[in-house]
This record gives C-alpha cells, sequence and structure tokens, in this order.
C-alpha cells in the first residue's frame, strides 16, 4: 500500500496524535478514515488505540455530595436578580460565588470579610444576631467557604464553639486573643479565625483549653497539628 | 427537545426550559469540574455561576458553536475564576472501602483501572487532566477543546501527547496487564 511507502515518522506521529479522537469516535470523517488507513499497517497505533479504548471506559463515579435539586432551588431566585457579572472576582477576592453574594448567610460572611476593623466587641453581639438570624438558610452558602481561599485572607485558625457558649465567652477569646473571624460558619458550626502569626499558638492553646470551645485546629502550614 | 430550541426559550426568559437545560447540564458540567477542584459545594456554586450566565446571555448565543462547546467554555472560564491561583495537584479521591471479595475478578480489574486512572490524571497539570477528561468523557473533537479552553488547536494536540507519555508512564503496570 501506498501509505506503507509514505509514511514517515512525521506521519506517524500526527496520526497518533489523533487516535484519543478516532477512539471517542469524535474525529471529523476525512482524519477518521486517514488514521483508519494508517492502523492496517502500524502495530504500534493498534496498540496504543487499543490503550486508548480501556481508558475510555474508566470513567468514575460523580463526586459524592453532589445535589443538582438544592443547586438549583439556591440558583432559582437569583434569575430574578438584575444581570450582573456572574462572579464577582477581583484581585482581593479569589472567588466570591454568585449566590455567594446574594444569601443571607454569604451577606453575612462578605459583611464580616469587610468589618475587620471594628471594634470586636460591637462585632460579635451584632454576629450573633445575624447568626441566628441566617441560620436555617446559611447551610449551604456558608460551605461555600474553602478553606485557604477565602474572602478576606486566609484564615489561620478554625474553631468551633460549644453550644453553650456565650457571646461573652466568644468575644473574650477573640479578644485576648487578638484574633478576627474571617468566615463562617461553615455546615460544621466552625468560625475561620484570622490572628497575628506570632499569636497563633498561644491563641490556640487558650482556645483548646477553654471550656466553652468544642474544637480549635491550626489552619497554617507550620501551625501546630 | 434540542438543546438549541432550549436555549432560544431560555432567551425569552422561559424557566422551565432552563431546568430542563440545568439538569441536564449538572452532572456534565460536575464532571469537568471534578477535575479541577475537590471541594463539592464550591463546584456546585460554579455549575450555578455557569448555568446563571447561561440565563442571562442565552438570548445572545450565535449558535457558531454546539451549545455544549458554548455552556462548558462558560464554565472553564468560572472555574479559572474561582480557582484562581490555586491550581495545585488535586488529593487523590478517598478510595472506596473494599468490596466483597467475591466481586468478579474483571470488574475488580477494571475497578483497578479506574482508580488508578483517576490518581494518575490528578498528578497532571490542570491543563492536561481537561483536556484528556473533555475528550475521554466528554467526547468532545479537539476543534471543540480548543474552544472551549479559548486556545489554538495544537495547543490541544500538545497537551494529549504529553498527558498520555504521562498516563502511560504512569499506569505501565496496567497497560502490561491488557497487552
Amino acid at each position: 500500500m501506498s501509505t506503507r511507502q509514505s509514511r514517515t515518522e512525521a506521519e506517524h506521529q500526527a496520526l497518533q496524535d489523533l487516535l484519543p479522537w478516532y477512539a471517542s469516535g469524535a474525529l471529523p470523517e476525512s482524519e477518521a478514515a486517514q488514521v483508519q488507513d494508517h492502523l492496517r499497517t502500524c502495530a504500534a497505533c493498534r496498540a496504543d488505540l487499543a490503550w486508548q479504548r480501556k481508558l475510555l471506559e474508566t470513567e468514575g463515579p460523580l463526586p459524592a455530595g453532589l445535589d443538582a435539586e438544592r443547586a438549583l432551588a439556591r440558583l432559582m431566585p437569583q434569575l430574578d436578580a438584575p444581570s450582573m457579572p456572574a462572579v464577582h472576582a477581583t484581585s482581593q477576592t479569589p472567588y466570591a460565588p454568585a449566590a455567594a453574594q446574594r444569601g443571607p448567610g454569604d451577606r453575612l460572611r462578605g459583611w464580616l470579610a469587610i468589618c475587620g476593623g471594628w471594634q470586636f466587641a460591637a462585632l460579635a453581639a451584632q454576629f450573633a444576631v445575624i447568626a441566628f438570624l441566617a441560620w436555617p438558610r446559611a447551610e449551604a452558602p456558608a460551605a461555600y467557604q474553602a478553606l485557604g481561599n477565602g474572602l478576606a485572607g486566609t484564615p489561620d485558625l478554625l474553631v468551633v464553639f460549644k453550644p453553650q457558649a456565650t457571646v461573652q465567652d466568644v468575644q473574650r477569646l477573640l479578644q485576648s486573643g487578638g484574633a478576627h473571624i474571617v468566615g463562617g460558619p461553615t455546615v460544621t458550626g466552625a468560625y475561620m479565625l484570622d490572628v497575628e502569626p506570632a499569636r497563633q499558638a498561644a491563641l490556640l492553646a487558650a482556645l483548646r483549653a477553654d471550656p466553652a470551645v468544642d474544637l480549635a485546629e491550626s489552619l497554617t502550614p507550620g501551625g501546630q497539628p | 427537545m434540542e438543546e438549541g430550541m432550549l436555549l432560544q426559550r431560555i432567551g425569552e426568559g422561559d424557566r422551565a426550559a432552563f431546568q430542563v437545560l440545568y439538569r441536564a447540564y449538572f452532572p456534565r458540567l460536575a464532571r469537568f469540574l471534578d477535575r479541577m477542584t475537590r471541594n463539592v459545594p464550591l463546584l456546585e456554586e460554579i455549575v450555578n455561576d455557569t448555568m446563571l450566565v447561561v440565563w442571562q446571555k442565552a438570548g445572545s448565543f450565535d449558535g457558531s458553536c454546539k451549545v455544549s462547546t458554548w455552556i462548558f467554555a462558560i464554565a472553564y472560564r468560572q472555574a479559572l475564576k474561582a480557582l484562581r491561583g490555586l491550581d495545585e495537584p488535586l488529593e487523590a479521591q478517598d478510595e472506596q472501602p473494599g468490596e466483597p471479595v467475591h466481586e468478579p475478578e474483571h470488574a475488580l480489574a477494571a475497578r483497578q483501572l479506574q482508580r488508578g486512572v483517576s490518581r494518575a490524571l490528578d498528578s497532571l497539570p490542570m491543563e492536561q487532566r481537561l483536556v484528556v477528561s473533555l475528550t475521554y468523557y466528554h467526547g468532545m473533537a479537539y476543534q471543540e477543546i480548543a474552544e472551549t479552553m479559548g486556545c489554538p488547536v495544537n495547543t490541544v494536540k500538545t497537551r494529549m501527547f504529553h498527558a498520555r507519555q504521562r498516563l502511560k508512564d504512569m499506569l505501565s503496570d496496567h497497560l502490561r496487564e491488557k497487552q
């Protein structure tokens, strides 16, 4: 066959490059015919094709925990909102999902993010009230906060307060540790804290020792386990 | 209903048509985005951001490419914005608990290969990983992938070439078994 004679390494390479799309049936007819022709004379490409077909069958399951209906229910009310850029990403905010700017939980989070400089006593008291009001609908938005991808910078510590913890407890712990809340509550009720590096270890120890705290963990790479 | 028709209706403000398209694309987009992030809530939000753009821009779709290519391209851009600066290797997916020992040998081998491929894919640079995913698991032609990712066709082929080399190296045991 002429193909055998004229096959150069370059041609072989070009046709081998197309094998994944030949295997998936996504090549235009003319290219598929060329590949087919080449396959008759090229054992290496035949073996490669067999391997490509194996790979095509390896589609894994969807990630656990996805819920299309839940996500759709969150989205539908936003269709009425005036058209705006769906992603409000800026250099300061690596990612603020569309929903995140609109749900009560995320209004809370956005509010928290810009209120870092406020007097914390006032913040904590208002936070408690708003968190309570937002709680029933805060479940999903609260979970958008990817650790290490916070809106107001990278959180340093994660803390879960006990249910019986009071606003005064939260206020006392955060004020004494020089920390402020930059995210949360997550679905598990955790808050992300920002604290000066020099004070992280002391605050972590204090949180862990405090009866109002259920769990405290460092989120920084060099932090205490 | 044909997707182009759905999109036209969505452009006219038809919410029912939007829900049909949403439900059809949710698993497809989730599978695609799963190669970019393992954060399920974030993944759902990127899908929502994508579909919100679809809702807002459906009227301007000009039919110059497939509806699926248009939607995946939106998803890709939204995901890049969402994950800006975070192109880190994906954490390997959790291993499923061991199945009963009476699982047929061929099924076990297939599952092992699936896990091996998934782990190998996770270790590829994101662009290569996505080209592989769009090719193998979404049936996209290389031209469509180029449109989705906003890059030249040759770049798609080059990414696939490097991805294949690395997959071959990483999966050489599976490869030998199958030959």
